[in-house]
């Protein structure tokens, strides 16, 4: 039995040594970058309400409010980020994103259905501020093109997660639940506006 | 007869054996060669597979060419899902073009592609109704633009020949895989909501193309 341990405990070491530096997962390039930019909208709440609520009242508004402004908000949100980049200033970020949680949380509330531009200049004038925030992260980033990757997916996989809970407004239940949906939306862009989140 | 099953004494032995076995052939195991083209002619064979990714990994590691390749593939896709083999022929001529325009070196590299691909970006978010031939002619100029992206700063004798192949498949698998998937969800689910979500997918490779161009900008400038 120790005779078998030892030449057991040798193979071990030899084949050790003989192995080769393991450099899996080390965290470096694409990964950080667009793990970073995929979680960075997810885990700010002030983020995630306004993209869910894009997709939740595009949903209330119906067709084609439900597919035009998932689509207005990311190419608009881009040139936001262009300033950012650019290093141009735009007053109010904080309190523009803050207010996007609002304003969209009480249009879903109080199933407010505004005309198409309206809605699409209102949903582009926010989508301005969430994205001079990514924006002028975006410089500071590992690899900055992977980070904007990632924020641009998972914001549309909010805005695809807003329209399925909106599926919900076929019932009068359904309806219920919607609006309650808007309010705590409203509830968590408040609590940001007013420095309590 | 032996036993079914090794007894006590045999198990251990056999471990033993086999522990030390592995131990020699972990060691002396040459580094894995698969797909190394053993054989006569085995260094031309591998000069020519390393020429051909090369050609591959310097069309798709540009970014705005690889932008611009998933947008044209989900544009044609989305103006008619089975619409790219009447466009294909002349992306091919694009193609041969934009490698002569490339080594002549009259156009920028990064600028056009950046833009081909946000303009496209829009035109399919958009769904606009293009006749045939100004799709032709689009693509055209989709293909002398990527293509010059990837040739530019090059001269011809600088590309060996199997790189040029290499560019060339990835210039076509680029917008044949998009155009595949977007033919492939229209037809097999022929719902509405499939061509919503493909034409707002358009809009996510604007977002990152104007991201991305306005980065290397500012990385230039610098």
């Amino acid at each position: 039995m120790r005779r078998w341990l030892l030449v057991s405990s040798l193979s071990a070491v030899i084949l050790f040594q003989a192995a080769s530096m393991a450099m899996a997962h080390t965290g470096d390039g694409l990964s950080g970058g667009f793990l970073s930019g995929l979680l960075h909208p997810i885990f700010g709440w002030d983020h995630v309400v306004a993209m869910v609520a894009v997709g939740l009242w595009g949903a209330v508004l119906g067709s084609p409010a439900l597919w035009v402004l998932p689509i207005v908000f990311p190419l608009v949100m881009a040139l936001g980020a262009v300033l950012g980049i650019a290093g141009i200033d735009v007053p109010f970020i904080e309190a523009g994103i803050a207010l996007s949680g609002v304003v969209l949380g009480l249009m879903i509330v109080f199933l407010i259905k505004a005309p198409m531009a309206v809605a699409a200049v209102l949903v582009g004038l926010f989508a301005i501020f969430h994205g001079h925030a990514h924006g002028t992260e975006l410089p500071d980033a590992a690899n900055p093109i992977a980070y904007a990757v990632g924020f641009v997916i998972a914001t549309g996989m909010l805005h695809v997660a807003g329209i399925l809970f909106g599926t919900l407004m076929a019932s009068d239940r359904g309806k219920l639940a919607v609006r309650a949906g808007g309010g705590v939306i409203s509830l968590v862009g408040a609590a940001f506006l007013f420095g309590i989140a | 007869m032996s036993p079914a099953f090794p007894t006590r004494l045999s198990y251990w032995r056999a471990i033993r054996v086999s522990s030390l076995c592995l131990t020699l052939f972990f060691i002396h195991t040459a580094p894995v060669l698969a797909h190394g083209f053993h054989g006569v002619e085995q260094t031309a064979y591998q000069q020519a597979n390393q020429d051909f990714v090369t050609g591959i990994l310097a069309t798709f590691y540009d970014t705005p060419v690889l932008l611009g390749l998933i947008a044209a593939g989900l544009f044609s896709g989305i103006w008619k899902p089975d619409g790219f083999p009447s466009l294909w022929a002349f992306y091919l001529g694009g193609i041969l073009a934009g490698a002569a325009i490339g080594f002549w070196g009259i156009l920028p590299p990064v600028e056009p592609a950046y833009f081909a691909a946000i303009a496209i970006g829009l035109l399919g978010a958009a769904a606009l109704n293009i006749p045939t031939n100004l799709m032709r002619g689009l693509f055209f100029v989709l293909g002398v633009v990527f293509t010059n992206a990837v040739f530019s700063g090059y001269s011809v004798w600088d590309v060996p020949a199997f790189a040029y192949l290499g560019v060339a498949f990835a210039l076509n698998l680029g917008v044949a895989v998009p155009v595949m998937l977007v033919w492939l969800t229209r037809t097999k689910l022929p719902y509405s909501w499939v061509t919503i979500a493909w034409r707002a997918n358009m809009s996510w490779v604007v977002a990152i193309a104007l991201m991305s161009m306005v980065l290397t900008m500012k990385s230039n400038a610098m």
